[in-house]
């Protein structure tokens, strides 16, 4: 696997001890939730199914198959039986690949791309269909077919190691065209900085409003936090290339931290009120020790 | 406040021009470091918090460049080099006298000597000056120790450093004219002198204070007459003038308007010394002489000390000889003879006598000063020496010559000269006498003495002939005249000479010369114009004194008490040499060139002890040198100096802590002061 990433010019992110990790992450997730029954996971999607997931009014042109004759009889109204359908989930890894992305050691991107992978592993191990999404100002042309399977991961890997960053972040635009582009719904992993100068708001309640179910990964790095700064300088974006002109001192960099913490705070905050699970991780935290975290949390496995 | 370095004109150009950089600097913008961040927008949000801030913000850069533009003035008006009014620019002129005389060899108490005490006084005096201060340095012989007026402190501690103390007895009149040279004209005048005050009192009374300047003078010091300390400045000043010189001196030393300051060093007293040491031969037997010495107790008790005399390594006497307390006693060794050239007279501690108690170990040194405990003297070397006597025979004349057993005569005929002369054994004789017969010619070398010479071949030219001359003129300063009366000669007949340049009359008979001489680089002549045996001479004392002091002045013994020089004078040694230069080598094996002058070696004698002159074509002459001077070896420190009836002071305490008055010093203290603010402020980010 290393050797033929080493060919392709790409990034060398996964190895076997990587995939040992997944295997034991994938054991993990059984353990978790013991006595579930393999390729169960259903959607929220109400339809043809044969469990009763809840009733509504009956409306013209209605089947009168699933009209709940009890009800009428009782209560005298006409409610409509409504059933869980079972399909496949779908899981979608929307992966942040801007600029922004390559800052920090580990580089953000590699550790956003483990924790992809690893989600994805599960996924696959699940016989959940999996696609990632690499995105930055839009949706990148290079885009992981849906898989199915615990053999694609070496698929997943490959892909993975190919992300290039490039371009600026925008959450809107791109959570935008992902939607518009894709029919059937399901769990839209977000992994990114949410650096975003137009803001992340906007493009998470796309995904809401549109019957997925966001599920967001906030990575930042150590030194975004405390950046090693002090005297003049001229603070270069990596992404807009604005320039701005700064002497830093010890109340300066202070008076960041602070705006950084309210940065993640508000996102966080933004997350919880809308129901939708969010995970902050700084990159010098080991990537599977953040995945459990996540299987503990639900949500992810159902 | 006035300005000692660049003008205020061009100090303003100065700090317009700097002013003018820096501004341009401080406006020009650093070129920042540049530094990639993910999300600006956060750093956004910082900085529009700060920048409400903003007019406060460039109230601190104003600060930060006022700040520098401070700094900038202090260091041009530092250029300026500012005084105030009441502290001028320009220091005192300070001559310091560190006494470099014998004395200070004397060890005090504590086992220093009396020197080192000195010099260290003189380091301290010389840290605490003021940098604006010039200093020269004197040695007590009235040598400077340095060529010039120093400035710098560390210089001139370095120079006193140096100094040592020498043989010479202190010559405070030459000192204090050296010093009243130097310091004509200076402004803000100061003589300091540290010493032991060993010195003449006449001496130091050379001084005159001078007329309206010695106010000044009196007035930093107390005064001797206590009435007179009260009386006013003028008052103060008059009274301490001696009543008893009411009319200046010639040879006065004006130290007008010249402070004139006294540092004392030395605490003990207890000397005995040797202050004249001498030896003589006997005019009748030059192979034998006599030694006198003479001995000085300077100390308050009686003492008793051993005498030793060593002539040539050997030591040809010891006695024990008492000396009372403040008293000389004199010692005379008589009819010594055949011992070696070289003599040494040597003081040490009396043995303890039998029975008696005592504590004193053997070699502790006999008193505080061991300089004058050893003396010197030097015996000039006397051999047989050999006369030749032309003549026919004239018994008058071989009977007076064979009167001294130390001369060996030997006769030939006049017809036998002319071999004789051709025979290089001839240079051998010390002289030789033409008695009535005068060659032709004379050797190049030697010495002749003429009895009634005539013809061309006479030395001196004969302009005539006189007939019964008297000695009227004698020249009695000559040695060959000495201890001799020819005033009532009775002379039959004698030849009138015409002196020629560089002849020495001897004696005329009414300005008639009859008796010559004269010196020649390689030979001495002498002749009589009369034959003796027409004369009385030969029936008198003086005939053989007059032969025997003629051959003395031809050996260049021309004083028979030869005495030791003493330090701290000009020498004038006797040395024939056809050179205008010649090295006199010290003890110590040092060597010093001198001048050679009508015969002399002229040099100013430094050291005690044996010394030996050279020259390139004469055979080294040696000479003994003594201290001898019983003001030196009196080493009783004196406190208090007197000067032409004014007591000297101590320096005042507060010159010596007197701080710098160099006011750019202040001013680049306050330039560092200044940028450890702008440094501090800057590195804790309170003006950026």
């Amino acid at each position: 696997m290393l050797a033929r990433a080493e060919k392709a010019g790409k990034r060398q992110l996964f190895d076997d001890e990587f995939l040992k990790k997944l295997e034991y992450l994938y054991i993990v997730s059984k353990k978790v939730f013991a006595g579930r029954i393999r390729a169960e996971r259903r959607t929220r999607k109400v339809g043809a199914g044969i469990e009763f997931a809840d009733h509504r009014k009956y409306s013209a042109g209605d089947d009168f198959r699933y009209i709940d004759w009890n009800i009428y009889g009782r209560l005298d109204r006409l409610l409509l039986r409504l059933f869980e359908e079972q399909e496949d989930l779908h899981i979608y890894i929307l992966l942040d690949a801007s600029v922004s992305m390559r800052i920090g050691d580990p580089v953000k991107l590699d550790y956003a791309s483990k924790i992809a992978a690893a989600l994805c592993y599960i996924g696959l191990a699940n016989l959940d269909r999996v696609s990632i999404i690499p995105f930055s100002a839009q949706l990148h042309r290079e885009q992981l077919p849906s898989a199915r399977g615990k053999a694609r991961i070496f698929k997943v890997f490959d892909f993975l190691s190919g992300i290039e960053p490039e371009g600026q972040t925008s959450l809107e635009a791109s959570l935008k065209t992902f939607v518009a582009q894709t029919k059937r719904r399901g769990m839209a992993v977000v992994i990114s900085d949410f650096y975003d100068p137009k803001g992340y708001e906007e493009g998470l309640n796309f995904l809401r409003y549109n019957k997925f179910e966001p599920f967001v990964v906030q990575i930042y790095d150590e030194k975004e936090v405390n950046p090693p700064l002090s005297g003049d300088l001229t603070l270069v974006d990596c992404e807009t290339g604005e320039l701005r002109e700064v002497t830093v001192s010890a109340r300066l960099l202070q008076k960041y931290r602070e705006a950084h913490e309210t940065f993640c705070n508000e996102l966080d905050e933004f997350c919880t009120k809308r129901a939708m699970p969010f995970f902050r991780t700084h990159t010098g935290r080991p990537f599977d020790e953040l995945v459990l975290s996540i299987f503990r949390a639900g949500g992810f496995l159902k | 406040m006035s300005l000692a370095g660049y003008s205020l004109a061009t100090l303003g150009k100065l700090f317009a021009a700097a002013g003018g950089v820096l501004v341009v600097l401080y406006i020009l913008k650093l070129r920042r470091r540049r530094f990639e961040v993910p999300f600006s927008k956060l750093w956004q949000r910082v900085l529009e918090e700060k920048e409400s801030t903003s007019l406060f913000r460039r109230l601190k850069r104003l600060l930060s460049l006022l700040l520098q533009l401070a700094l900038v003035a202090l260091l041009v008006l530092a250029l300026g080099d500012p005084f105030t009014g009441d502290r001028q620019a320009e220091g005192r002129h300070i001559v310091l006298v560190l006494d470099t005389s014998a004395s200070m060899r004397a060890l005090d108490l504590d086992g220093q000597s009396r020197f080192v005490k000195a010099r260290k006084q003189a380091d301290e005096l010389l840290a605490a000056l003021s940098p604006n201060d010039a200093v020269l340095v004197l040695r007590t012989d009235g040598q400077t120790a340095a060529p010039s007026w120093g400035a710098d402190a560390k210089q001139v501690q370095a120079i006193v450093g140096s100094m040592q103390p020498t043989d010479v007895p202190a010559d405070m009149r030459r000192v204090l004219r050296a010093a009243a040279d130097a310091l004509r004209g200076r402004k803000k005048p100061e003589l300091i002198i540290i010493g032991d005050g060993a010195y003449e009192q006449d001496e130091l009374d050379a001084v005159d204070w001078g007329g309206a300047a010695a106010g000044a003078v009196a007035a930093s010091r107390p005064v001797t007459e206590p009435a007179a300390a009260t009386a006013g400045v003028a008052g103060a000043t008059a009274a301490s003038k001696p009543a008893a010189t009411p009319a200046k001196r010639l040879d006065a030393i004006d130290l007008g308007g010249v402070k004139v300051h006294y540092l004392a060093v030395g605490d003990r007293k207890d000397n005995i010394g040797i202050v004249e040491f001498n030896v003589r031969r006997y005019l009748a037997n030059k192979l034998s002489f006599e030694i006198f010495l003479e001995i000085q107790n300077f100390s308050d008790q009686d003492a008793e000390v051993q005498v030793e005399l060593v002539a040539g390594g050997e030591t040809i006497d010891v006695k024990t000889v008492s000396v009372p307390r403040h008293d000389k006693v004199r010692q005379i060794y008589p009819n010594r003879s055949g011992v070696g050239h070289f003599l040494e007279a040597r003081l040490s501690r009396a043995p303890a006598k039998p029975g008696a108690a005592t504590n004193v170990e053997k070699d502790t040194p006999l008193d505080a000063f061991a300089l004058d405990d050893r003396a010197f003297a030097l015996l000039p070397s006397r051999a047989k020496e050999s006369v030749l006597v032309v003549t026919e025979g004239n018994m008058f004349l071989e009977g007076a010559l064979m009167l001294d057993e130390n001369i060996e005569v030997f006769k030939i005929e006049p017809g036998g000269w002319a071999a004789a002369a051709a025979d290089p054994s001839i240079a051998n004789f010390a002289a030789v006498v033409f008695d009535g017969y005068t060659p032709a010619t004379l050797p190049a070398r030697g010495n002749f003495i003429f009895i009634a010479p005539s013809g061309p071949g006479s030395p001196f030219a004969i302009a005539g002939e006189t007939e019964r001359p008297f000695m009227t003129e004698i020249n009695k300063s000559h040695p060959i005249l000495r201890w001799v009366t020819v005033a009532d000669v009775n002379i039959s007949r004698s030849a009138v000479f015409t002196p020629g340049p560089g002849d020495i009359v001897l004696a005329s008979n009414i300005r008639q010369p009859i008796m010559m001489a004269r010196r020649e680089k390689t030979r001495r002549l002498m002749a009589l114009g009369f034959d003796v045996r027409q004369s009385d001479l030969p029936m008198r004392v003086a005939w053989p004194v007059l032969l025997i002091n003629t051959l003395d002045w031809f050996a260049g013994d021309d004083a028979e008490l030869m005495t030791t020089f003493h330090t701290g004078k000009l020498w004038r040694i006797p040395f024939d040499t056809a050179k205008a230069s010649a090295t006199l080598v010290e003890p110590d094996g040092a060597e010093v060139h001198a001048a050679v002058a009508e015969g002399r070696v002229t040099v100013l004698g430094r050291r005690v002890g044996f010394h030996t002159v050279k020259g390139d074509d004469q055979t080294p002459v040696q000479i003994a040198a003594n201290l001898a001077d019983p003001v030196e070896s009196d080493i009783t420190p004196h406190g208090e100096l007197t000067m032409a009836g004014v007591k000297l002071s101590a320096p005042p305490p507060a010159s010596r802590l007197e701080l710098p008055s160099a006011i750019w010093l202040y001013l680049l203290l306050a330039v560092l002061a200044l940028t450890l603010v702008e440094w501090t402020t800057y590195s804790r980010r309170v003006t950026v």
